[in-house]
């Protein structure tokens, strides 16, 4: 019978410790632990809870990765403006919002971002990792509005409803440069409940609600105008949507009543992967489709939100081998 | 695939791991119901967690009675707020 050394042409190193960066591919015995370990692809990614929030809650805006977020605002009404930050490990009270802001929506990083408009709302707010700043009103207060942006100076928001809250299903873009907000092109297809991602020259909007049914539809934003593209699998609304671009992105949760599925998104197709653990809708997410996070939200039977947080990740992983 | 059923507090980080999640099967509900894959990972997490093994009928009577309360929770409220929000609807565990 052929031996691993016959096979790959070297034997498995015995150490007494992980190494610090193996590749994938690399195989381990650790003597310290007794077990034989590799480091692995993980491209479909799975989801692992993270630490709690202080302050339950859903619709949050959300900016970061899972080792560095923050969330600020959100419902339940008559919303808020707690703000918190999370540091890889628990989530910590910071400063607060200067408005309540329910249902806003959120973009950038965990020190550099956005809270944008919310249920009658039309400010919007810039976060330098200390504290929240008023910058100018948005054209068209919305909530439940989709988001994306890399900071606090570049920044954009599209669809949702308003500035009559539950009856108008909007289609409008805005975008911010750092100085003032721009209505530009319109999606296709007005949503609201809208998952948003991405930053402001690639974005992807997918899923939520366009006044008669859920919708699954997905469109791409290049910088300048919106296409449609393939839909997810699942229609929903309330879904939560976190990526680097518009070339890679994960989808997740949605309702109705409340869901756990999650797409990968490859820039062609989706593809259903691995489920949240706890279904979830209204939640907020932000991240890369490698590195991300979302927390709050409705779970059932919840009618105000959650605390629990899950991180997503598809960057490789060391497993345990085992044998049968 | 048979799934065991308890109950466990999820504390936050590390409750469940990436690679516990890609071991076995793990599904979160309500009344801190938890469904795991049937397999010795799974059998290790429960230890993990302090998880109080119930029977199916057990952990879906926990779930039908929080589900049953957010019920009453949700019809108590006005519609304004109803529309915000879903009301809980009972399923069943896998």
């Amino acid at each position: 019978m052929a031996d691993y050394k016959g096979i790959k042409g070297f034997k498995i190193p015995n150490v007494s410790s992980d190494p610090s960066n193996p590749i994938p591919g690399q195989i381990w015995y650790n003597s310290t632990s007794g077990t034989l370990k590799g480091q692995v692809y993980n491209a479909t990614g799975t989801w692992a809870s993270g630490g709690t929030m202080n302050t339950a809650r859903a619709q949050t805006m959300a900016g970061g990765n899972s080792t560095l977020a923050i969330v600020a605002g959100g419902a339940p009404p008559p919303g808020g403006t707690e703000s918190e930050t999370y540091d890889g490990t628990s989530w910590t009270e910071g400063n607060d919002l200067n408005n309540i802001s329910k249902m806003n929506t959120g973009t950038g990083t965990y020190n550099s971002a956005l809270s944008i408009a919310g249920v009658g709302v039309d400010k919007a707010e810039s976060w330098n990792g200390t504290s929240w700043t008023e910058i100018s009103d948005v054209n068209v207060g919305r909530a439940q509005a989709g988001g994306a942006g890399a900071s606090n100076t570049s920044g954009m928001f599209f669809g949702g409803e308003g500035p009559s809250p539950w009856t108008d299903h909007n289609d409008k873009t805005e975008t911010w440069n750092g100085t003032s907000w721009t209505e530009v092109n319109d999606l296709n297809t007005a949503r609201t409940q809208i998952a948003g991602c991405g930053i402001t020259t690639s974005a992807l909007a997918a899923a939520g609600y366009d006044g008669s049914g859920y919708s699954g539809e997905v469109e791409l934003w290049n910088g300048t105008s919106w296409t449609t593209t393939t839909s997810v699998n699942t229609a929903l609304e309330g879904r939560m949507a976190f990526a680097a671009d518009n070339t890679s992105s994960i989808v997740s949760g949605g309702r109705s009543p409340y869901q756990g599925i999650t797409e990968q998104w490859n820039g062609s197709t989706w593809t259903e992967v691995n489920d949240l653990a706890t279904a979830r809708y209204n939640a907020s997410a932000s991240g890369s489709s490698a590195n991300g996070i979302l927390q709050g939200g409705s779970t059932s039977p919840s009618l105000g939100g959650s605390t629990t947080t899950e991180e997503w990740d598809a960057s490789p992983a060391t497993v345990t081998i085992t044998t049968s | 695939m048979a799934n065991k059923y308890c109950t466990a507090t999820n504390w936050g980080k590390d409750f469940f791991t990436h690679e516990e999640r890609r071991r076995f099967y793990l599904s979160g509900h309500p009344g801190q119901v938890w469904v795991v894959g049937d397999n010795h990972f799974g059998d290790s997490w429960i230890g993990k967690v302090s998880g109080v093994s119930k029977t199916k009928a057990e952990a879906q009577a926990i779930v039908d009675g929080e589900i049953e309360a957010g019920q009453t929770a949700y019809d108590a409220l006005s519609a304004e707020e109803q529309a915000e929000r879903s009301r809980p609807v009972k399923y069943n565990l896998t």
